[in-house]
């Protein structure tokens, strides 16, 4: 298995789990039980966030042969999908950290903040959505089934609500109702996940053109499979144990949220690795 | 518009690779990059004949640049518009000096014309020598090829001479992109969709 394409492994899991985190606690702003005080001690470890954005974007230029002529990845807005990718998700990145930044300085009306922070998650979702489209390729067999934009959403769920919860946690929040029900929407997903990854990896049996074979573009393929699957578990175990061992909470959603990372990780590399055109 | 094609004689080639080479040459390409690509395409099983069995095998050879195609998968996907097709003459070319190099292009073509180069860091591919097309002259392989199994004119010529078809395996399906070819198919071709060979050249291409 190469890891030719790492930097856009990097880019799509990061962005995805940070999007899918800012959404969910952006859920729990926008309710508005969460005010003053109780708001801005979210909002500080809710910094990891950009940091993800911006380690993802920086990866992504590295993904570039030209890095210093990115912006041109701008010029085909509209029409490309590529470049509606990389538009909405600065706008998510830029309005998203100045919703951040102004209520961490409290600055400007919260019904104003409230706006912006709407606008931010409609960017979130919409970036998402351009993602998918990149890679939903008519010429490319392997990549353009339901199964792609399942497996990006379902990172974006599993990353997501393990990162809210870290943040909840790392903010003393643990209590409340949304962290609570993190765990049974991770677990649901993770479940899910298990099952379509089994289905995808049989679905790929029947994807051929007249000299490759979708199933033997990946060396190792279902052992690779069981290995992302097992991390899947023990996130998934880690993250129970978080919720019952007060003490450690945040170190152990911690090290659970590093294991979704490589799990996911290795998941979006099988993924790059089963790029084949439906020709030669 | 004039969309310009490439006429493609499988009975003729030897899979030479003249035709690569003389590219090569006149483009000044590096060893991992072809603009032109010879696929060779191969298989076997065995015929009963009476109370024998008798081998029953095919090999034969495509060569392969950019087809120009009328609706290319490489130009939709291209966030900064260095991928365009050209409107005067219908070859699509990359804009080297706007290209991010971010391979998008190469990753959705089904013939493998884009070719990244890793060391100018843009993508590079068959511009159908327009230059010397605007000349009146043909593009560099197709005068090359000792079999003249190429050739390279208006596709409403080519058509007219050679007929339509557009697609044998190891091909795509000429329905994904259009491709502005034109093939003379070899006697042992495969239809398009085949799967009983296998590419005998993976190293080469």
């Amino acid at each position: 298995m190469g890891w030719h394409e790492f930097p856009l492994v990097i880019f799509t899991v990061l962005a995805q789990c940070a999007v899918g985190a800012f959404i969910l606690l952006g859920a729990l702003m926008l309710t508005g039980r969460l005010e003053g005080a109780s708001l801005r001690r979210l909002n500080r470890p809710m910094l990891i966030i950009w940091i993800l954005m911006g380690v993802a974007f920086a990866a992504s230029t590295l993904h570039l042969g030209s890095p210093l002529r990115a912006p041109n990845a701008l010029l085909r807005l509209g029409s490309s999908w590529l470049s509606n990718e990389i538009f909405l998700g600065s706008l998510f990145f830029a309005l998203g950290g100045l919703f951040w930044l102004l209520t961490l300085l409290d600055k400007v009306s919260p019904l104003l903040r409230k706006v912006l922070l709407s606008i931010a998650m409609l960017l979130g979702v919409a970036f998402m959505y351009a993602t998918i489209h990149v890679y939903m390729i008519p010429t490319v067999p392997t990549w353009n089934t339901p199964f792609t934009p399942l497996g990006f959403f379902l990172t974006s769920v599993m990353g997501g609500a393990l990162l809210a919860q870290l943040l909840l946690s790392l903010s003393g929040q643990g209590q409340r109702l949304l962290a609570q029900l993190l765990p049974w929407l991770g677990a649901l997903a993770i479940v899910v996940a298990l099952g379509t990854s089994v289905a995808h990896a049989m679905s790929l049996a029947g994807i051929q053109s007249a000299i490759q074979s979708a199933v033997d573009l990946v060396p190792h393929y279902q052992s690779l499979l069981i290995i992302r699957l097992a991390l899947l578990a023990t996130v998934l175990a880690l993250w129970l144990f978080a919720l019952r061992s007060m003490r450690h909470q945040p170190l152990v959603l911690c090290a659970s949220f590093v294991l979704l990372l490589a799990a996911e990780m290795l998941g979006r590399n099988l993924f790059y690795n089963l790029h084949m055109t439906a020709g030669l | 518009m004039t969309q310009y094609g490439f006429y493609i004689d499988s009975s003729k080639c030897t899979g030479c690779k003249t035709c690569q080479l003389a590219c090569k040459d006149y483009k000044d390409l590096d060893v991992d990059v072809n603009y032109r690509r010879i696929y060779e395409y191969a298989g076997g099983s065995w015929q009963a004949d009476g109370d024998t069995w008798q081998p029953s095998i095919f090999s034969y050879y495509l060569s392969i640049a950019c087809n120009h195609c009328a609706a290319p998968a490489c130009v939709p996907v291209c966030p900064s518009g260095a991928m365009h097709k050209r409107s005067e003459d219908g070859l699509v070319v990359v804009d080297t000096d706007t290209c991010i190099g971010c391979k998008s292009c190469a990753m959705a073509c089904p013939y493998g014309a884009p070719q990244y180069n890793a060391r100018k860091g843009h993508m590079t591919k068959c511009d159908g020598c327009y230059e010397r097309v605007a000349e009146g002259l043909k593009p560099v392989c197709v005068e090359s090829c000792p079999l003249r199994a190429l050739d390279f004119a208006p596709m409403e010529e080519l058509r007219e001479r050679y007929g339509n078809l557009a697609e044998v395996a190891p091909l795509p399906s000429a329905s994904l992109t259009g491709p502005s070819i034109v093939i003379k198919p070899n006697r042992n071709a495969r239809p398009v969709g085949d799967t009983t060979g296998s590419l005998a050249n993976p190293k080469e291409v």
